[in-house]
């Protein structure tokens, strides 16, 4: 489903943020990437979408590449940002709208998925008021459901669990957990350790824009927690 | 429907969703009402003002120049717009989620770019339309009326065209920098003056242009002329030019914006390893500092309020450079008149009027507005730095001007105090004014620092009052017809009035809206 091939990020001033990255997902996987504050999480992520540029190798979207078709690639993801930045003068129904209509969402189809989707994190109410009106948690539960009303098969969440309540974060797993069960896969990064212990089957770690240890959750683990293995690698 | 109608349709959503706000409906229709009436108010002065010069013009054989005073009107003024919006394409926020859609790069910059061109639109039939619809209605033909046309829609290209390359240029020079927006706003600020230069060096001397020498006018003035030809005698030489003008700057302008977009440049990052820490300054001294260093590091701020300060700059310079029967003409009285300070006073006053620092200085605070509310920082001493930071910004250039025109001019005692008095007492009523103006009408939920420093009521009223308060002495001339040195008497003692009551309304009132904010 998602496959990162030597892939390298330099930024124009010289600073490396990507090097030398090999990953597989397959459909059904959960993959965490974790690693600390400014490791190159949010820059490999930003790749895999589009946002940022490939300086060396690739990355495959089942199978095709974001280099040479990235509209195609486009058309299977769904982006979620650590950062929910929506257009605050947009209702929360209109910005979903754009979304579907961009996607080319049948009427029926996004109605139905926002409508399960609004409910399971209990929005609805809420999607026709201005989005300036949102706290940052309303914010994060409207781009997921606009992340969902598409359908995509690979999924990319970039802290999703950051501002929600509680009650919201268990739903978001469960949803996460039925997403690729039906097929899909995603690939998510997070600061907490016991989410993606619990959630996911496969991790990596980045280290200064390189992977220091990336298999499935069991082998890195070992008889370990995720914390222990995290910090030995900071501290290697 | 298409992606680039999807995003077309966003943006007067988000239009509709600016207008309306967060109140309700009838909040968005009462400022739909106020915008169209105010845009054709302004509409019916441009055409009042093309129909003045025609009627003054054409008995003479001059309508070419009326035509030629257009284009030369527009073409600054349209690139002054492109030189405003410099920084706002690379500063769009929504641009990460864009490219993260399965949308084009291209149709992302077009939807972008026809918003920008259709607001330049109406500018186009602001300071261009009106002309052309007279200069058909003393010749009319059929051609000048499409080439009219075509003008009219492929105009508005030229600034979009503009501010994409500069917006690049920018980007390109000066991210790496550490004091990037300083040179930005360094940098948006010398194109302002030469564009202001240009604009008032190739405008000011038109009144002198007679029949015989209107060709030699034309040709000293290239480009406007250019485009005059193509008006009215098309050859493919002018469509050339023309084209050359309009549609390269802006086809350049797109593959330039397409290829920076999605490009992430890093802000400069230092290699110093050890810290330095500040030793206790004073708590006014920190806040003055922090007011200094918002407006240097925000370019928007600055270019949507350095344009009166310039302007009065290059008119001061321009007193000095520009025959003595120029100006003569143009204030229809000699420079040894009583009453030539005191229009100049007015004049400075209503172009310091445009320079509206203050009035958005509380809105700017936006999302950082928690540090000032959570931190045991002294309102009154916050307010007073505010303000202070206008003065600091805009006093100069007007005292400046005043010594330049009060020595070179040779101006009488009481007309040099009227010049440095009036000016002085007005824009500290500006500056005092303004952050109280901003108190009673904050707007701290806002993307880009423009919907701020050019878009805010605070700022459109605080002009509004700006220009009324401008207008007293006018308006006590014409009503009582005072003798100058009661005028700027009994002016002075005005402004006085409601700078103190200012004062003391922004250190009463004022601080208890802010505590409350």
């Amino acid at each position: 489903m998602l496959e990162l091939k030597n892939y390298n990020m330099v930024y124009p001033n010289g600073k490396v943020g990507a090097k030398d990255i090999n990953l597989k997902i397959e459909s059904g996987d959960i993959f965490a990437f974790i690693g600390h504050n400014g490791a190159g999480k949010t820059t490999t992520i930003k790749s895999i979408v589009g946002i940022n540029g490939i300086t060396k190798g690739d990355i495959l979207i089942d199978g095709i590449s974001i280099k040479d078709k990235p509209i195609e690639c486009k058309k299977k993801i769904a982006y979620v940002p650590d950062n929910p930045d929506v257009y605050t003068a947009l209702t929360g129904i209109q910005y979903i709208n754009l979304v579907a209509d961009i996607f080319k969402v049948s009427k029926e189809d996004r109605q139905k998925l926002t409508e399960y989707y609004a409910n399971e994190l209990e929005l609805k109410s809420a999607l026709n008021n201005p989005i300036s009106t949102y706290s940052h948690g309303m914010k994060q539960k409207l781009v997921l459901i606009s992340a969902f009303v598409h359908s995509p098969k690979l999924l990319i969440l970039d802290e999703p669990f950051v501002g929600l309540d509680p009650k919201a974060s268990f739903k978001l797993k469960q949803i996460m957990k039925d997403f690729v069960q039906s097929g899909g896969a995603i690939f998510f990064s997070t600061h907490v350790l016991e989410v993606a212990e619990k959630l996911c089957n496969k991790v990596a770690i980045i280290k200064n824009g390189e992977i220091v240890v990336s298999g499935s959750m069991n082998e890195i683990k070992k008889n370990k927690s995720l914390e222990s293995v995290f910090l030995e690698s900071e501290n290697e | 429907m298409n992606n680039l109608k999807i995003l077309i349709k966003n943006n007067f959503n988000i239009l509709a969703g600016t207008l309306q706000g967060k109140k309700k409906r009838a909040s968005s229709i009462v400022a739909t009402t106020f915008i169209t009436l105010g845009a054709l108010g302004i509409l019916a002065l441009c055409f009042l003002q093309a129909y003045s010069m025609f009627v003054g013009f054409a008995p003479i054989g001059l309508i070419d120049l009326c035509m030629f005073h257009a284009i030369i009107i527009t073409i600054s003024v349209l690139v002054i717009m492109g030189v405003m919006r410099v920084s706002t394409n690379t500063k769009a926020n929504d641009v990460d989620f864009l490219l993260a859609l399965p949308i084009k790069k291209s149709t992302i910059v077009l939807s972008k770019l026809i918003n920008k061109y259709l607001f330049d639109l109406f500018f186009v039939f602001l300071f261009f339309v009106p002309y052309w619809i007279f200069y058909l209605v003393y010749e009319f033909s059929i051609s000048i009326l499409i080439t009219s046309i075509v003008m009219t829609f492929i105009f508005p290209l030229l600034s979009v065209g503009i501010s994409n390359i500069i917006d690049f240029v920018i980007v390109r020079l000066f991210n790496k920098f550490k004091l990037a927006s300083l040179y930005k706003s360094f940098f948006s600020i010398l194109l302002y003056m030469i564009i202001i230069g240009l604009m008032l060096l190739k405008t000011f001397s038109y009144s002198f242009v007679t029949a015989d020498s209107l060709q030699s006018y034309f040709s000293d003035r290239p480009i406007s002329n250019a485009i005059l030809q193509f008006l009215v005698s098309t050859n493919w030489l002018n469509v050339l030019i023309v084209l050359s003008i309009t549609i390269l700057p802006f086809v350049l302008g797109i593959i330039l914006y397409i290829y920076n977009l999605g490009k992430t440049f890093l802000a400069y990052q230092s290699n110093k390893t050890t810290l330095k820490f500040g030793n206790g300054k004073s708590e006014f001294g920190i806040l003055l500092k922090k007011e200094i260093f918002t407006y240097a590091s925000t370019p928007a701020y600055i270019i949507n309020t350095i344009i009166g300060p310039i302007l009065i700059l290059a008119l001061g310079i321009l007193f000095v450079m520009i025959d003595p029967s120029v100006l003569q003409l143009y204030f229809g009285m000699d420079t040894s008149n009583q009453y030539f300070a005191g229009l100049v006073a007015i004049i400075f006053c209503a172009i310091n009027s445009l320079s509206t620092i203050s009035s958005s200085s509380i809105s700017l605070e936006g999302k950082n507005f928690w540090i000032l509310k959570s931190t045991p920082v002294n309102q009154k001493q916050l307010l007073l730095a505010k303000s202070l930071l206008h003065l600091i910004i805009v006093l100069p250039t007007t005292l400046i001007s005043s010594i330049i025109i009060s020595i070179f001019l040779r101006l009488s005692l009481i007309n040099c105090l009227i010049i440095f008095v009036l000016p002085t007492l007005f824009i500290a009523i500006m500056a005092f004014g303004g952050v109280l103006i901003n108190l009673f009408l904050p707007k701290f939920d806002w993307e880009e620092e423009v919907a701020v420093v050019k878009q805010s009521m605070a700022v459109l009223v605080s002009m509004i009052a700006g220009i009324i308060v401008a207008l007293v002495p006018l308006i006590l001339y014409l009503l009582l017809d005072l003798s100058v040195v009661y005028l700027f008497l009994i002016t002075s003692g005005i402004y006085l009035i409601i700078l103190i009551g200012i004062i003391t309304m922004l250190f009463t009132k004022g601080t208890n809206l802010l505590s409350k904010l």
